[in-house]
């Protein structure tokens, strides 16, 4: 007899359904992954591992702030033997020193060099010596932790084929690194659907279901799991029964998702003839394989943040930058790609700790423009890849999280800088690029007729703006279910910006998730969008969205929602319309 | 300028967590070269990992090797440490 089956609720993140078996992260002892580096990446390597002893000596820095301040001298003390250890040499150089020689991940370095001291510490006659390779084990531990947030360093890729992967909480570099085929499905404990966890995995089509107790599951060492990422439903030890119902609904959804492909070269044109453009929004070089396939009109948001996240060399060199960003540009062209300079910052916490302060509230802080501004060295390397790359496309730069005209002339006059300093080495670049903003603050909507005036087109960043707008915090679980786009300020927004737009004869496009949901495409279109960009998997769907809509019906649509109140009101509203137009379609076609 | 001289640990618990962290970061303050040795084997004093791996307890005779152009002041720091049994 089988164990018992236990359907457990939790809140859909990410849609799709993942038969699998469970793996827990965190909750679990971390497996150690162990994997050969090249002479290329020993440098990067020993700075991944400074960078993990430097946020450990703000860990222990903290800590010991916080035991002084209760008058705790001896622990202050023993905080003080583990600072001393972050500066042993047998810590620093040496362990630098075995990462050149072994040519090994620092994960596999360091614990091969730990276990060597655990030998040796384990060989003292004394026990108080002996006892003293806790601390030392302890302070790896914390090093540890400080490696392994970063994306190639997670198991992930070590997991078993078909992994349901359950964490605590997911950060966004975890989702980056997950491996399709290896890692089926996340769920969390926490987390809302709206981070940017949730975001990536959502465009790498992983199901994704949060707020669900794990502790309690994993005393229950479950053998096999089923994940439905569109109900928020987690099933475990399913009995045949399920087993079968789940298998033959995967099935199904493949087989409709296989029909939305073949008519992926149809015109995104609705019905009474308007041409609407759908881009993608891509992260990595992969993202770009079946553009085309899926019918794509061009990037219409690249995250370069993340495109370097993987190679863990978020500053990489200018020339390595170029390589990339020429590949990219090559692989697309001659089709448009919006190129986003480095979105750091919020809850797209990377490893910076060199640059960055610890900041309180980072959503309110130092990133996106505000960032590159402030680290001006960075974005005037990124600048200049870019606009060297750009001679090879069609490219846009976007700047990010632009508040102020003055951060967008200031963005502007460096780019001006860069293109003379090009041109006076005498290297080749394409210069007069369009730039644009993206409109995701508040402020930045408000103000949209007077950015308009000094930039070439405008890109709203929905999932920021609805966070700002309704000042939701878009990882809060608890406030999940409100952080919701129907709201009427946000429509309100969208409405603002498109016709300031159109006054100064520049394109908007709208990059959230939002752009990436059928329910709104006909909304959207009726507030006078002509461009989204959204994930690639979503550009069928949102096209065939687009064709089953007339613009008369879309106009109405926006008017009746702009007059509404409530969210609660116009999700109504936007439920109600495409119903009935999906029954009618099906009439038609009938 | 090299000095050499062996010294008796006096305090209880040997050259124990507390200790090793006075010993080094009172050498954080100068520049020599600085090993202890003990049982035949030689550690870098700088380095708490390997002086705690000494496991000297109370009674130990350690053998200090200083090098450097402070070594004289280093020594006598080291001694005078050793010798107030590094404040316990």
């Amino acid at each position: 007899m089988g164990l018992q089956e236990i359907r457990i609720q939790g809140s859909p993140v990410s849609e799709g359904i993942a038969i699998g078996i469970p793996f827990f992260l965190d909750v679990k002892e971390r497996k150690i992954p162990i994997f050969p580096i090249t002479i290329g990446e020993v440098d990067e390597e020993i700075a991944r591992y400074r960078r993990a002893l430097f946020s450990s000596r703000e860990d222990l820095q903290r800590i010991q702030q916080d035991l002084a301040s209760v008058g705790s001298s001896e622990a202050v003390m023993i905080i003080d033997a583990h600072l001393l250890m972050l500066e042993d040499p047998l810590m620093t150089t040496d362990m630098e020193e075995k990462i050149r020689e072994m040519m090994q991940n620092t994960e596999a370095v360091f614990h091969s060099v730990l276990a060597e001291y655990a030998k040796r510490f384990s060989e003292n006659r004394d026990q108080y010596f002996r006892q003293r390779l806790l601390d030392v084990m302890d302070l790896a531990k914390r090093i540890l932790g400080h490696l392994s947030p970063i994306p190639s360093h997670l198991p992930f890729s070590e997991l078993p084929m078909h992994s349901i992967v359950f964490a605590k909480e997911l950060v966004p570099s975890d989702t980056a690194s997950a491996h399709g085929s290896r890692v089926s499905a996340f769920v969390t404990q926490g987390g809302g659907g709206n981070s940017h966890a949730a975001l990536i995995a959502r465009a790498k089509g992983i199901p994704f279901v949060a707020s669900v107790d794990i502790f309690q599951l994993q005393q229950n060492r479950p053998n096999y799991v089923i994940v439905d990422g569109k109900t928020g439903e987690v099933i475990f030890n399913p009995v045949p029964e399920t087993l079968e119902k789940y298998r033959h609904r995967k099935t199904c959804l493949k087989t409709s998702q296989q029909l939305l492909q073949k008519e992926v070269h149809y015109d995104a044109e609705t019905m009474d003839g308007c041409q609407v453009q759908v881009f993608a929004n891509v992260g990595h070089l992969s993202d770009l394989d079946n553009l085309e396939q899926l019918g794509a009109e061009g990037v219409g948001l690249l995250r370069t943040e993340y495109l370097f996240f993987q190679n863990r060399a978020l500053f990489s060199s200018e020339q390595e930058q170029y390589n990339a960003y020429l590949e990219m540009i090559k692989k697309v062209a001659p089709l448009p790609i919006v190129i986003r300079v480095f979105d750091i910052g919020g809850d797209k916490q990377l490893d910076l700790s060199e640059l960055t302060l610890k900041e309180a509230n980072p959503v309110l802080g130092c990133r996106g423009i505000r960032f590159l501004l402030r680290h001006k060295e960075i974005f005037k390397t990124q600048l200049r890849a870019i606009l060297r790359a750009a001679a090879h496309g069609n490219v846009r730069i976007l700047l990010p999280l632009i508040s102020d005209v003055g951060e967008l002339t200031e963005a502007r006059k460096l780019i001006t800088e860069v293109e003379e300093g090009l041109h006076a080495q005498g290297l080749q670049f394409f210069p007069h690029l369009p730039i644009g903003c993206m409109i995701e603050v508040p402020s930045a909507v408000l103000i949209c007729d007077a950015l308009a005036q000094h930039c070439d087109f405008l890109s709203i960043g929905t999932n920021d703006l609805v966070q700002y707008t309704l000042g939701i915090d878009r990882n809060n679980p608890v406030m999940s279910d409100c952080c919701y786009p129907a709201h009427p300020s946000v429509i309100r927004m969208i409405k603002m910006v498109v016709t300031e737009a159109k006054r100064y004869g520049l394109h908007v496009t709208i990059c959230g998730e939002i752009a990436s949901n059928p329910l709104f495409i006909a909304l959207l279109l009726g507030l006078g969008v002509d461009e989204f960009s959204c994930s690639p998997r979503y550009i069928p769907l949102v096209k065939r969205a687009i064709r089953q809509t007339s613009l008369l019906s879309a106009y109405e649509l926006a008017s009746r929602a702009l007059s509404l109140h409530s969210s609660a009101e116009i999700s109504q509203l936007l439920i109600e319309a495409y119903n009935k137009n999906a029954t009618a379609i099906d009439e038609t076609m009938a | 300028m090299k000095i050499f001289r062996k010294i008796r640990v006096k305090n209880a618990l040997g050259l124990h967590a507390r200790p090793a962290t006075v010993i080094v970061k009172m050498l954080q303050t100068t520049k020599s070269v600085v090993s202890f040795t003990y049982r035949k084997e030689t550690v870098n004093a700088r380095s708490i990992m390997s002086v705690l791996m000494l496991a000297a307890t109370k009674n130990s005779l350690i053998a200090i090797t200083v090098e450097g152009d402070d070594a004289q002041q280093t020594m006598d720091k080291l001694v005078e440490l050793f010798d107030k049994q590094f404040g316990e």
